[in-house]
This record gives structure tokens, sequence and C-alpha cells, in this order.
């Protein structure tokens, strides 16, 4: 018989047959004691049981990986945050017309692109008139020349940190490389690290004219209370 | 669809998304690591994310290994680590068995069509499926992964039915319905 069971550690919910409930919670690996269950009406929306979910802990030791609430992150930062994915392409009517027709991107050229080779921004879910998400959880992200990468090692994201240098700094103190200096891209602010395991990103410094109403700047760690 | 025409370039707003749909969302990247304490000191102390031990019920590494999976939230997320402001995502990582593995994005693809149409519609407009056409399953593991035409690697999932809709990272433009 199918069933609902919610999982009291972390607020989970999950329609499953009973013979098939897992040992462990999918999300946050509680054992199935934790479980609460009830009846499948015929839609998981129709579930009764909620559970508060938990919340973050200010004391919590970083480097402890156990299940617990994720942290409140600090206001006025963007720091750390995976913003961006850049793919390189080659054939750019190929590539454009694959994203565009059986991923249903909206594709623009950036402001000052070159019209033959063009940098190529791609909205993958719905957005807002900045052309930031309006919806957590994904990202929006470019198609970019695969000759005009910077360094012979690609990078395929990008992460906002609030100063460009401290992080330079950060990047080799703990264990990466430097592979280009701060340069300038679009009005933008760029370098490129590697970290201690060969990945290797851009960092974005956030724009010193950034709209802090905005919703994509906001800070807050748990779900909206429901209205 | 219209577009709102704005101030600033490219002049409009992005296009609407009025399906109850996350097809082709980049909703999560996939990282390698060789070493774990490293990788952990390196991400704590520099982009200050915040990481957890992946469930081996959702594909995660046994519990208590020495080479975790990890999820990992770099901005604001909430308590299944998905994000719950916009404009970023999150990270999952995992140790690399053999050679350092390249960081792979993860799509979404249509709940409600089956996924072996909507794979046949991606091959049709040039990609390539990396591995048999997977079958459908009601768990959390219906997924593929392809390249696109320039030869990204893309691994792409099918969310199971028992999602509420009441997650923050399911809105869609609701109001061009009316």
């Amino acid at each position: 018989m199918k069933k609902i069971y919610t999982c009291f550690v972390c607020g989970f919910p999950f329609a499953v047959e009973e013979s098939e409930c897992p040992e462990h919670c999918p999300s946050c690996n509680s054992t199935k004691e934790y479980f609460l269950e009830e009846p499948w009406r015929g839609d998981i929306r129709l579930r009764r049981i909620h559970v508060d979910p938990p919340l973050p802990d200010p004391d919590r030791d970083p480097y402890d990986i156990s299940y617990h609430a994720p942290k409140d992150f600090p206001p006025h930062s963007m720091h750390g945050r995976v913003r961006r994915f850049v793919f390189p392409y080659d054939d750019l009517e190929e590539t454009k017309d694959f994203f565009e027709k059986s991923m249903d991107w909206d594709i623009i050229p950036t402001k000052h692109s070159d019209a033959q080779r063009p940098l190529l921004f791609c909205a993958t879910g719905p957005g807002n008139d900045n052309w930031e998400p309006s919806v957590p959880s994904f990202i929006y992200g470019y198609l970019k020349p695969r000759e005009k990468f910077e360094t012979e090692k690609l990078p395929t994201f990008i992460v906002e940190v609030d100063n460009i240098e401290e992080t330079l700094v950060k990047t080799v103190e703990f264990g990466g490389k430097v592979l280009k200096e701060r340069f300038f891209e679009e009005e933008n602010q760029y370098a490129i690290i590697e970290d201690s395991e060969g990945n290797v990103m851009y960092i974005w410094q956030t724009p010193d004219d950034v709209d802090w109403t905005r919703p994509e700047t906001q800070y807050l760690s748990r779900r909206p209370e429901k209205k | 669809m219209s577009n709102k025409a704005t101030d600033t370039y490219p002049y409009r707003a992005p296009k609407k998304y009025p399906n109850k749909d996350l097809h082709g969302r980049m909703r999560i990247l996939s990282m390698a690591y060789k070493d774990f304490k490293r990788f952990q000191k390196f991400y704590v102390n520099v982009f200050g994310w915040d990481m957890f031990e992946l469930p081996e019920s959702a594909g995660g590494a046994p519990q208590g290994s020495e080479t975790p999976s990890l999820l990992i939230a770099t901005g604001p997320s909430y308590e299944t680590y998905e994000g719950v402001v916009p404009g970023h995502l999150n990270v999952s990582a995992h140790y690399a068995e053999g050679e350092m593995e390249d960081p792979v994005f993860c799509a979404e693809l249509h709940m409600d069509r089956p996924i072996k149409e909507t794979l046949e519609d991606m091959l049709a407009h040039g990609a390539v499926l990396l591995g048999d056409m997977p079958k459908e399953s009601e768990g959390w593991s219906t997924g593929a992964a392809i390249k696109d035409p320039s030869g990204n690697r893309i691994n792409v999932w099918k969310c199971p039915s028992s999602r509420t809709w009441e997650e923050p990272e399911t809105g869609y433009d609701k109001e061009e319905q009316e």
C-alpha cells in the first residue's frame, strides 16, 4: 500500500509503496523510526502531516557534516554563491538551436558582444526584468566562444565574491592557485582560480552598484512563512 | 508570449515560463575531489560553503565513509538544501575514484513526459546520449547524461511525482496563465 512518509528530523515528505520504504530518509539520512506516516490519497499535496523545519545553529562546527539546517548566510554579501555556468561553444547556431529548442532557454548576445562570435547570456527559467532568476535554486549562464577562454583549463562556472584580492589571497592560503589575476569583461571584474582539487572557476566581484533590494541579493536561510 | 519593454539592455525581460514545469533549468553543480579534508578546508574558508553528508538512499556514499558524498549550500538555503532566494545554485560533491573529473551541471527535465521522449527531442537537436536510454522509474534516480552539440556534458534528471509544488524552487510564471 502506498503511503506518505514525513521525516520528523528534516520535514521532508515522500510517497512510496510501504514495501519500498527506505531505511533512511533520502533527505537527511535519519533512520526509519523518525518517519511519520499517513495514507496516500492520490496526491502528495493532500498530506496532513507537516513538520516544523529545523533551524540553523549559529554555534555549529563548520566541519561537522552530519545533517543540519543550512547556516544563516550574512546580509549584504553574495560571497561564495555559485551564480552562473559558462559553457564553451564551437558552432554558434547549432549550440544555440539545441538550447533554445530542446531546453527552452531564452538566449541573447551580451551588450558588448562580438557580432560574429558573441558571448551569449542564457535564461534557463523564469526571470525578472534585470535578467536574474525570479525563482530559487537554478541559475542563468553564458555560452562563450571556445577560443575566447582566458586559460588553457576552461572555467565552467562563476562564483560571486565580496572582494577579488582577498579571495585570491585565501585561495592560495588554502591550497588553490590563481590562474588569472583580476580582469574586466563586459563592465564586470573577474579572476580565474583553481581550487585545491584542480577544479577551475571564475570569481566575480559583486558590482559596486548592486541593488540590495533585489530578490537575488537577499539572505533569508529558511522557507518563508506561509501566508 | 509578450515581453515587457525595459529601460536597460536588452530592453526586454526574459521570456515567460507559464507551464508548471522546471524543464531546462540548471539545478545543481556536481564537483569531484580527491582529498575530502583538503576540499572541505578550501571551500569552508574561501567561500563559506555549508555542507552535509548526502544520504546513501539519495545516491551518496555509505554513511561515515572517509570519502563522503556531500550536499553543499553556497548561499541561503532551506532544510532540504535547495536555495531559498533566487540567483544561485547549490553543489553536490563526491570522491573521484580514478582521475579527477570536471565539474558537471545537472538540468531538470519535463516531469509530465516520458524521459525517453524528452531525450529523443534533445538528440534530434544535436545532443549525444552518453550510455543507454534510461528506464522510467518512480524514484529519485531517473536521469541520464548527454553532451550538447559543443561537447559539454550535462547531467539531466526527471523529478519523481512526489514533488509537492509547495517547494520554493518550483515557482513559474503563473500570472501568464490567466
